[in-house]
């Protein structure tokens, strides 16, 4: 998990601290799986990126 | 892009399922709803040129219902019978190009709508007459969404339902990552307008990095396929 995934979570969470409509509460609650979702990708795509560079047939 | 949801429910007043929908999409802009059961409350000859015209306003059309009897309530297909005359759809081609999306609730578990389930039929199997009939009017229809046992649904999921919602009623098809990061991040704008200046600056300063994210994965989307498409 990133530090700049983090740093979004917890703000995030923050703002839906101090938020009481039920509506704006989903969207950041949406926004954060987002963002895990974001960070997912990113990973998943960099290590495939790592993998076909690292690859033993080009050895 | 504008949306108009016709629902069709005998009884309205007593589905919270209903109530929540409704509540989610009122805070969605270009999004307008009908409700079929109060039209036929009107006399019947007066809806149908008056829906017609209506309904060319629009580029996303939904229909959103509670299963009866794995088909929609009888005000529906009375509405369809009724308003979408050969002439409007085959003739004139009024509804072609727009898109037909279904948001249909029920009240068993979706998981038993498959092959070896107790349903034994799939969703899609059992709404095939509104996939025909986008076919023979020239839109394209959606991927249906499904709300079931929403009373068994905790707070966090039903956070998640109602973002769902919205954006099938409302975001850029199809519901990709890219699609539901802009819908997103449009919505987190528009919160801005009643924050304080403090949670405004923390908006932008979230908004920043989710954009940067994406932009982030869309480089290295193209430098796979770089690599993908220099091997063998």
């Amino acid at each position: 998990m990133s530090e700049t995934n983090d740093w979004l979570k917890n703000q995030l969470g923050q703002l839906k601290e101090g938020e009481s409509s039920f509506i704006n509460r989903s969207v950041l609650t949406a926004a954060k799986a987002l963002v895990n979702e974001q960070d997912k990708r990113i990973r998943q795509a960099q290590d495939e990126i790592d993998e076909r560079i690292w690859s033993p047939d080009k050895w | 892009m504008k949306t108009l949801i016709l629902i069709s429910h005998p009884k309205l007043a007593d589905s919270a399922t209903q109530e929540f929908l409704k509540t989610a999409g009122k805070s969605q802009a270009n999004v307008d709803f009908e409700y079929i059961d109060d039209l036929y409350k009107e006399t019947k000859i007066d809806i149908i040129q008056q829906q017609q015209q209506q309904l060319t306003k629009y580029r996303r059309i939904i229909f959103q219902f509670p299963m009866y009897w794995y088909s929609s309530p009888a005000s529906l297909k009375q509405y369809m019978d009724d308003v979408f005359t050969r002439k409007f759809v085959v003739a004139n081609h009024l509804l072609r190009n727009k898109e037909l999306g279904i948001v249909v609730t029920l009240g068993d578990a979706e998981a038993e709508f498959q092959a070896g389930g107790s349903e034994h039929f799939t969703i899609s199997e059992l709404l095939r007459p509104f996939e025909a009939f986008a076919n023979k009017a020239g839109m394209t229809y959606l991927k249906p969404f499904v709300v079931n046992q929403f009373g068994y649904l905790e707070e966090d999921q039903k956070e998640l339902l109602l973002v769902d919602y919205l954006q099938y009623v409302s975001a850029q098809m199809p519901l990709s990552l890219d699609n539901r990061e802009k819908w997103l991040v449009d919505r987190l704008t528009h919160m801005k307008q009643e924050k304080s200046a403090a949670d405004q600056q923390k908006l932008d300063l979230i908004i920043g990095s989710i954009e940067a994210q994406q932009d982030q994965i869309d480089d290295l989307k193209v430098n796979i396929k770089m690599i993908r498409d220099q091997e063998e």
